[in-house]
Order: C-alpha cells, then sequence, then structure tokens
C-alpha cells in the first residue's frame, strides 16, 4: 500500500483555509472588524451593569475582545490577508534577492561571495530580529501610512533576513557546479547564465519550494516576535481615550493584523489573556501549516519524479509552446481536471458569499409627483405616502403616535419667475438663476435701485445708516456669521428705508432656490462672488428685480420613525440616518425610491441589535427651510443614546462622479460613529469611489462644516457624531447609487451586529 | 600535405598551495612545457600512469582550465588567452569525451534536450530540422531513437557514453580529445565503443587526441603516441616503432608491465 504523505496532507489543509479565509473574509465573519465598542450596558434582574472591554468570549464576541471592545475572531479572520501576505512578499523578497547573489557567487564573482559572507557574519553576531527592530522603531517607519509602511516593512526584512537564505543557496550551488556534467556544458559551449537557468536552477528547484515555504513560516514567526515589540504594519492611529476623564495615548493599528494584536493586547495577558492567546494560536497554525506543507513537499519531491523538473525548466526559460505540445496527454487531463476543480471552488465560494446587498430601486415612481416641494400640496401627499411606507415596514413612530413631525417655516412664497438685471453702461447684463444669484426673501416685485458697496463697511461700528437710504446693499457673508448678518438686517430696515441686500455667498455655497420668505417691501438675494465683482467694478451701477411668486402653506413636515433594535442591552442604541424628500425634478424621483428601498433593506437584515431612526426630512432643497434645523430643535430621542447620524440628503442624483463624504465630525472618542466611518470609508475606496471631503474649519476642538449650517445641525445642537455621504456630479458620472446604497447597507449591516 | 589540427607548444600548468597563512608557497608541477602537433586525421595517444598530468591537458587543451604558460593552437588559431565569447566560437571545433562518470550528462535533463543542446548553441540546424537531426546522431552512435524521452539515469554505461559521443559529434567538431572514453566500462562494452570511435573517425574524418593508461586501447586506435611521466613528455613518435624499439627508460617499463 501506498504510504499516505501526511504532512503534506495536513499542510495543504491548512494553506487552502488560509488562502480561503485571505480571499472571502467574508464568508467567515459577519461583523466589521473596524466596530470599536468600549462600554456596554447589560440589562439582568432588574439591573443595569455596565460592563467596559476587553470582553471576555462569549455568545457576541466568540473568542473575546481586545480592550477597545474589537472582535478578536473577526479580527483574526480579517487580519489574514494582510499578515499571510505579508510574510509571502517577505519570502519572494528574499529569493528574489538571494539565488541571484547566490548564482553569482557560485560562479566564481568574489564579490557577491564576499558580501554573502561578510552580511552572513555580521547578522549571525548581531541578531537580524533586533536590527528590525532597532529599524522599524525609528519614528520614521512608525509615522508611515499603511502601503508604505508594507513596502518598508517588507523592504527591512528582506535585506536582514537574506544573507543567511543566501548563504544556504550558495552552499548548494557550489556543490552543482563541482558535479561533472557542469564541465561538460562548459566545453559544449554554453554560456554561464544558461548554466545557472538550466542545469543548476533546475536542481536547486527542489530545494527551494521547500524552502520557501519554510521562510514563510520562519517569516511569520520574525513578525510574531517583532510584534511582541510593538513592531508592526499598518496605520499606527494615537487614539486618546478621555472616558475616565484622564486623556491616555495608545498607540494602536486599525488594520487587522495579527502582530498588532499581539502588540496592542501584550499588557492585557493576566486580566484577558484571550486577547493574546488566539492571535499567537493564529500565528501557531499557520506556522506549523507552512512548514508541514515544506515538509511534505520534501518528502515528495525526493522521489524520483524528473519530469517536474523538465516542466519547470521549460517554464523559466519560457518555452510554454514546448510544454504545450510535449506534456502527455494524461497530464494535460489532470491539469485541466485541477483547473475545473478550483474554478468550481472558486465559484462556490463566491456564490456563498454574495450575500446580496443590492438596493434595486428603479421599481415604481408612479405614486410619486414629478415635484416635490416644501408647503406645497405634492409634500403633504408624498410625506403621508413615506408614513404609509414606514408603517408597511414595521417602522414605529417616535412621538404622539405620528411620524409626520410638522414645523412653521414662517411666511412663504413659491417663485414662478425671476429676474436679476445689472444695469451695466452699454448693454445690461442679466444674471442666471441659480448660479450667479438666488432670492431668500422676496414678494412680487418689480423695481429698479443703485447699490450701496457695504463690504468695506464694518458693519458692528457703522451708527448712521442714512447713505443705505434707497438703495441695495451689498453685504459680504464670510465676513459675518448669519446671526449677525439677521442684526444687521433688523437693524438697517429699522433706521431707514432701503430697496434689498445683496449678500455675496460663501464659497461653495449652493445657489439654488425655490422657495423664499414672504415680504412685499425687502429683497434679500445671495449672489455669487463672481457677481459681486462686477457690480462692484463699477460705481454707481443700478440694478433691476423682477419676480412672480405664489403665497404656500408655511407648514414643513418631516417624516421620522424608529426601527426598535432586537438587541436587549443596546436596543435602546440608535443610528439616525437623515434623507430628503424634496426634488424639483422628475427624474430624481429615483432619489426618493432609492431612499425608500435603503430603509426598507435596513429593516429587512438579518440583525438589527441597535434601532434604526429615519428620518426623511421636508425642505431639503434649500437651507433656510431645511427640516434638520427643527428636528435638531426638537430631536425626539434621547440624544445619548444616539451613536451615529449618517447624513444621506446629500444624495440627489441617481448617476454621479465623486461622492461628498466627511467624517470629521466622527471623531475617534466617539467610537462607534468612528469605527462605521473608518469601515465606511475603507470600503468606499475599495470599490473605486471618487471622494471628496467637505471643507471644514477646526473650532474649539470640533469641526464644522462651512458648506451647509445644515451639515452641522445635528453634531453642533445635539452632540451626535455625524457622517456625511452625499453625490457630486463630475465630467464623468460613471457611478450609481445602485453600488453606493450596496456600501451603506453593507456598512450598517456589519457594524450593528 | 596534411593540415596540423593541433599544435602545443611549452605548455605547462603549475598549482600553487598554500596549506596555511604561515606556510611556504608550494608549487606543483602538473605540466611541464609540453610540445606536440596532431595532424588533421590523425590519432594521438597520450599514455601514462595516474597522476602524470593527461586530464590536465585535456581540461586546458578544452580551455577548461587556464594553462600557465605555453601556447596551443586549433586549426592555426592561437587559443591560449581566448575568452568568453570568442572562446565559445572555437568550441564547437573542439570537443571532449570524458570519462564516464554517474552525472557526466546532467540527469535531469532527457536524452532529446542534451543532443539538442549543441546543436541549438551552435545553430548546426534550423529549428524545425531539430527532430530530425537527434535521430540521425542517435543511429550514428548506434542507439534506437526510442531512448529520446528517457533520462540518462535510465540508460545503461556504455548507453550513456554513446550519448556524450553524439553530443560531441553533434557540432561538427573536426577535434575530438577522448578523455580515458572506456576505462569505466564494462570489458565487454569498451570494444563495442572504441570501434564505434575508429567508425566515425572514418565516416567524419575526424582527429582524436586518445588520453589513456591502456596501451591496448592505443595500439588499437592511435597511429602516434606520446609516453608521459610526470607532467612530461619523455617519448613521441609513431606507435609501432614507439612500442616496438622504446628508448625512454620509463616507456620500456610501461611496456614490459603490459606485456607481462
Amino acid at each position: 500500500m501506498k504510504k499516505m504523505n501526511l504532512p503534506l496532507l495536513l499542510g495543504s489543509v491548512v494553506l487552502i483555509v488560509i488562502l480561503l479565509v485571505m480571499m472571502f473574509p467574508e464568508m467567515f465573519v459577519d461583523q466589521s472588524p473596524y466596530t470599536i465598542q468600549h462600554t456596554r450596558f447589560l440589562h439582568g434582574d432588574g439591573k443595569l451593569y455596565i460592563e467596559r472591554a476587553p470582553f471576555p468570549p462569549a455568545k457576541d464576541f466568540i473568542l473575546g475582545s481586545d480592550h477597545l471592545g474589537r472582535d478578536i475572531y473577526s479580527y483574526i479572520i480579517y487580519g489574514t490577508r494582510l499578515t499571510i501576505t505579508l510574510s509571502v512578499m517577505i519570502a519572494i523578497g528574499q529569493f528574489l534577492v538571494a539565488i541571484p547573489m547566490a548564482l553569482y557567487a557560485g560562479f566564481g564573482n568574489r564579490v557577491a561571495k564576499s558580501v554573502i559572507l561578510q552580511t552572513g557574519v555580521i547578522f549571525s553576531a548581531i541578531p537580524a530580529l533586533l536590527i528590525a527592530i532597532i529599524v522599524l522603531k525609528l519614528d520614521f517607519f512608525v509615522g508611515l501610512e499603511k502601503q508604505k509602511s508594507i513596502i518598508a516593512f517588507i523592504v527591512v526584512l528582506t535585506s536582514v533576513s537574506w544573507p543567511r537564505l543566501a548563504g544556504l543557496i550558495l552552499e548548494r550551488v557550489e556543490a552543482i557546479l563541482t558535479q561533472p556534467f557542469i564541465r561538460g556544458e562548459v566545453a559544449i559551449g554554453k554560456r554561464y547564465f544558461k548554466i545557472a537557468m538550466e542545469n543548476v536552477l533546475p536542481h536547486l528547484a527542489p530545494e527551494m519550494i521547500i524552502l520557501f515555504f519554510m521562510e514563510i513560516a520562519r517569516n511569520l514567526s520574525m513578525m510574531m516576535q517583532l510584534g511582541i515589540f510593538a513592531v508592526f504594519v499598518g496605520n499606527l492611529g494615537l487614539i486618546s481615550d478621555a472616558s475616565a476623564g484622564i486623556p491616555i495615548n495608545l498607540t494602536v493599528s486599525f488594520e487587522p493584523e495579527w502582530a498588532s494584536m499581539l502588540s496592542t493586547s501584550r499588557t492585557l495577558i493576566s486580566t484577558a489573556p484571550w486577547a493574546i492567546i488566539y492571535p499567537a494560536l493564529a500565528f501557531f497554525i499557520s506556522v506549523l501549516g507552512f512548514n508541514l506543507f515544506g515538509e511534505g513537499l520534501r518528502n515528495t519531491m525526493q522521489k524520483k519524479d524528473s519530469r517536474a523538473v523538465l516542466l519547470f525548466r521549460k517554464i523559466i526559460s519560457f518555452d510554454f509552446k514546448y510544454i504545450w505540445r510535449n506534456s502527455e496527454k494524461k497530464i494535460k487531463v489532470k491539469m485541466a481536471i485541477w483547473t475545473i476543480a478550483f474554478t468550481f471552488l472558486l465559484g462556490l465560494f463566491t456564490w456563498i458569499n454574495n450575500e446580496d446587498y443590492s438596493i434595486g430601486y428603479r421599481t415604481d415612481s408612479s405614486e410619486l409627483p414629478e415635484q416635490v416641494v416644501i408647503g406645497t400640496e405634492s409634500a403633504v401627499k408624498t410625506a403621508n405616502y413615506i408614513a404609509t411606507k414606514m408603517s408597511e415596514m414595521g417602522i414605529e413612530p417616535i412621538k404622539n403616535e405620528s411620524y409626520l413631525m410638522g414645523y412653521d417655516i414662517g411666511p412663504s412664497y413659491l417663485i414662478e419667475s425671476q429676474l436679476l438685471r445689472l444695469n451695466v453702461p452699454g448693454t445690461p447684463i442679466e444674471l442666471k438663476k441659480d448660479s450667479d444669484y438666488a432670492f431668500m426673501t422676496s414678494g412680487n416685485i418689480s423695481e429698479t435701485g443703485p447699490i450701496y458697496d457695504a463690504t468695506r463697511e464694518d458693519m458692528f461700528d457703522l451708527q448712521d445708516y442714512s447713505q443705505f437710504e434707497g438703495h441695495y446693499v451689498l453685504l459680504d457673508k464670510s465676513y459675518y456669521n448669519d446671526s449677525a448678518i439677521g442684526y444687521f438686517i433688523d437693524n438697517i430696515t429699522q433706521n431707514v428705508n432701503i430697496k434689498g441686500i445683496l449678500l455675496i455667498a460663501n464659497k461653495d455655497e449652493k445657489l439654488e432656490n425655490v422657495i423664499v420668505h414672504a415680504s412685499e417691501e425687502l429683497a434679500v438675494i445671495i449672489v455669487s462672488r463672481e457677481a459681486s465683482k462686477k457690480m462692484i467694478e463699477y460705481p454707481d451701477v443700478s440694478i433691476t428685480i423682477e419676480t412672480v411668486v405664489k403665497p404656500i402653506d408655511s407648514m414643513g413636515y418631516n417624516v421620522v420613525g424608529i426601527y426598535k433594535g432586537t438587541d436587549k442591552n443596546i436596543g435602546d442604541e440608535a443610528i439616525v440616518i437623515g434623507m430628503n424628500y424634496n426634488y424639483l425634478e422628475s427624474n430624481n424621483k429615483e432619489v426618493l425610491e432609492f431612499n425608500l428601498k435603503l430603509m426598507e433593506k435596513l429593516c429587512g437584515l438579518a440583525t438589527n441589535k441597535r434601532s434604526i431612526i429615519f428620518m426623511f426630512l421636508d425642505g431639503t432643497i434649500n437651507e433656510e427651510q431645511h427640516g434638520i434645523h427643527y428636528i435638531a430643535q426638537d430631536f425626539p430621542y434621547s440624544s445619548q443614546k444616539v451613536q451615529v447620524y449618517i447624513d444621506l440628503t446629500g444624495i440627489r442624483t441617481t448617476e454621479f462622479g465623486k461622492v461628498e463624504f466627511s467624517t470629521a465630525q466622527a471623531p475617534i472618542t466617539r467610537q462607534f460613529s468612528w469605527s462605521l466611518g473608518h469601515h465606511l470609508n475603507k470600503e468606499l475606496n475599495n470599490k473605486d469611489f471618487d471622494l471628496q471631503q467637505l471643507e471644514a474649519m477646526f473650532i474649539n476642538g470640533e469641526y464644522y462644516f462651512t458648506g451647509s449650517i445644515a451639515d452641522n445641525a445635528l453634531f453642533w445642537n445635539r452632540g451626535m457624531p455625524t457622517i456625511i455621504i452625499g453625490t457630486l456630479r463630475a465630467e464623468e458620472n460613471k457611478k450609481n447609487l445602485e453600488d453606493l446604497g450596496a456600501i451603506i447597507l453593507e456598512v450598517i449591516s456589519k457594524n450593528n451586529y | 600535405m596534411s593540415i596540423i589540427a593541433l599544435k602545443v607548444e611549452g605548455l605547462s600548468k603549475h598549482f600553487i598551495i598554500k596549506r596555511s597563512v604561515f606556510s611556504k608557497k608550494i608549487k606543483i608541477d602538473a605540466v611541464k612545457k609540453i610540445n606536440f602537433v596532431v595532424k588533421q586525421n590523425e590519432s594521438m595517444g597520450l599514455i601514462g600512469e595516474s597522476g602524470s598530468g593527461k586530464t590536465t591537458i585535456a581540461n586546458m587543451l578544452l580551455k577548461l582550465i587556464d594553462s600557465s604558460e605555453g601556447s596551443i593552437e586549433l586549426f592555426g588559431v592561437d587559443i591560449t588567452n581566448l575568452n568568453g565569447e570568442a572562446m565559445r566560437a572555437h568550441r564547437k571545433d573542439i570537443q571532449i569525451i570524458f570519462q564516464y562518470t554517474h552525472a557526466v550528462l546532467d540527469p535531469k535533463m532527457t536524452i532529446e534536450e542534451l543532443i539538442k543542446e549543441p546543436l541549438v548553441i551552435h545553430q548546426i540546424v534550423k529549428e524545425h530540422d531539430l527532430d530530425e537531426e537527434v535521430d540521425r546522431l542517435l543511429q550514428m552512435v548506434g542507439l534506437s531513437i526510442l531512448e529520446r524521452k528517457k533520462f540518462p539515469s535510465q540508460l545503461s554505461g556504455g548507453q550513456n557514453q554513446r550519448i556524450i559521443i553524439a553530443r560531441a559529434i553533434a557540432t561538427r567538431a573536426k577535434l575530438i580529445v577522448c578523455d580515458e572514453p572506456v576505462s569505466a566500462l564494462d570489458v565487454s562494452v569498451q570494444g563495442q565503443i572504441l570501434n564505434l570511435l575508429v567508425k566515425l573517425k572514418e565516416e567524419l574524418g575526424l582527429t582524436y587526441v586518445l588520453i589513456t593508461h591502456d596501451l591496448s586501447v592505443v595500439k588499437h586506435m592511435c597511429n602516434r603516441i606520446a609516453v608521459m611521466y610526470q607532467g612530461e613528455i619523455v617519448e613521441i613518435g609513431e606507435t609501432e616503432k614507439v612500442l616496438s624499439n622504446p628508448t625512454n627508460p620509463y616507456t620500456k617499463k610501461l611496456i614490459a608491465s603490459i606485456l607481462d
């Protein structure tokens, strides 16, 4: 009976498992490795227990969690990819350097030989590990970002470990070169290079392949040792943990990788041994796997099977035609069977793996109106439609048994037609609406008047407003905040009679408006910076305004509902999602359809441990009537329980070029939101979305988005960490909502386990 | 007037040995200032006991090792100081048949690959004629074309020696150095290989330098003979003359030892 090659069998089982874990980590876990859950609340015996990470292995955390509350099991699974790749890359690096050097040295190159021998001597005197620690501990290396850090790691570890390998290979090369047949090959006129490739390498190959796997195992254990000395690859974040009132700075990697787990958890060995035992076990198993595989290969290769070598030689001399022509039918069949089996296996896994995160929103838009504008009948109708959908999906109202939360926007008009003309000498310039200007306050107006440039005045100091009389007053919004401007307008209108206010828009401010505050006397207009330049250019220029408006209902309706979380401990915590339901053009119906479908899919997820609050906000077309301001004034849920607010109101088109994205208001101190934002960012990058960060100002330790007040509402008024996702048009609008939605759905699903 | 195939003048080889840092350098003369000429179509025998420098000469002729002094002229071209590429061009004119050992052919190459190698390196035939040429060479050295896919370890010593001969004649070499071509083989096979060499010489018009310690081989093969003793040629001349009427005491002793 044929003796079974047990090491090879065991080794290949481990290797295949590792390969599958590397390719399909999602298959093995459904939790995100990025989620940080520092504190958790447990209800039991009518009492509330507060637990702090690290949590021991239990149902929620199969292998426990580390001191930041990250799930060790999913961290190990996701970390496989980087850890194993790294060790393989280092091994490849070593061989790429060692083999040519050893061959050169073997064929009598003195320089190569002395380099190998001398570096070998140095590294046998000073352990390579020590050098690697010293070099990689340098601030320069510690501060590198992920990609560069990986490259640096490979380069450093390769350069400290290749001489030993080269020494081993050199010994073999020299032994092969003393064989009599080499003399024969020289006599026949073969080049040294060819001899190296065709005669030396094939004799070297079996051993090299075995050595390769052994080296991978060796590198893994080297990385493990480095990890214990806090040297690892990946993002080194400086986390400031202020939960106990004392800020603690920690060096933590947010890149799933085994060595970093050992490093960050090494102080926990006595209190939370699981945090260090399981990553170490992962190392142990894979080191064992690679070693067994190498050992098994050695056993097989030592048997005389020279066909493989013939094939190998043809492969390294790129003679593929020969291989195909001369390989026997049996081998071809064998190869075909293996290929088919492997593809089948891959296909099977992709199929199993293919969890459906698609949104599929283009269903029926017939029930929706062509245009939804706050204060009009269409808005009320749509709000009720959304409310019906919510109740169908099992979403409950939060306040007063009603989904609709009305708010007063004050007397308002819908603009039916508008015109702004600059009466410069010669031909008057007609400005373009929505790009050059937008009305904020107006009535039915048809008037002409001169401009007074007040951009150089200090409005706070100004006591005498008489020069403004009968003018359109030009102010720069970037000098004053919104409440200051409100105060000036009040002051001016009380003292003198002016025709209107022209406000120069902030950078990147969107000039789009269909709803205006009602006023028959005073027009307030936002003008773009370019348009304002033309106004200042001509002294005493006059402008003409003509508008026709229609009064609308002064009520806006936000539609708000909660989908209750299932977990008894963290079910009260909530993820808030804000979406818009107003639109002007009928093709944007699909955005609303998408929002509704996303809501449906989120409710249909297998696990929703935390509650999800859905807010469909009215008035999202303009800043002024934006429903979020009213929600922020009167938030129907405990703000402390809100873990994160995900703002999707910026999603306006179904096809787009860039994604507006910011997690600046989801700081690392708010761990849940930070980890969710981090995960989102990673997924968006993986799927090749072109991200554009929102412009933000740093005020008193927090970020303030300068583009829109609405973006800041919940963070600055309610202290809810905010993640903003929106769509931006670009020259090429290749991306569509389906892909973006799938990412949002997947990330929320994986973080709300 | 026949062409001179090989002309060796004052060829020497010495090795310098230094046993340790402190010891004196010791100069060992392996070959001392030898001269001989081999004409085309001639078979020259180099005979001597082990350690007399025969194989060193063979290696020097093939430029496998560098000579210390003297010159080697191959068909009128001085190859003494040729190196690398320049030498490679002349390698197809001079080939060597080694003493048979188990690893004289790369054990990981097939017979086919081994024979194709010289043909490809020196571009003897066009690529699509390669297979045909391999068959022809195999038949010439008396092997079946069925052996093509086999490895050297699957063939006998005699068969392997035939492969080596096939490789040597594949380059269309005019001069072949045979270094103890049959000494490691069975007595029954020895004759066959020698007959093959004689046959090929006639068919292809080869010139041999035959290195051996076996007088009977020389008698069978060579028309001229050089007797070597401790790195020097002590006697050179027509085979029959030398054997029947040796002048050097060493030669006398050598012939006497065989006749006993």
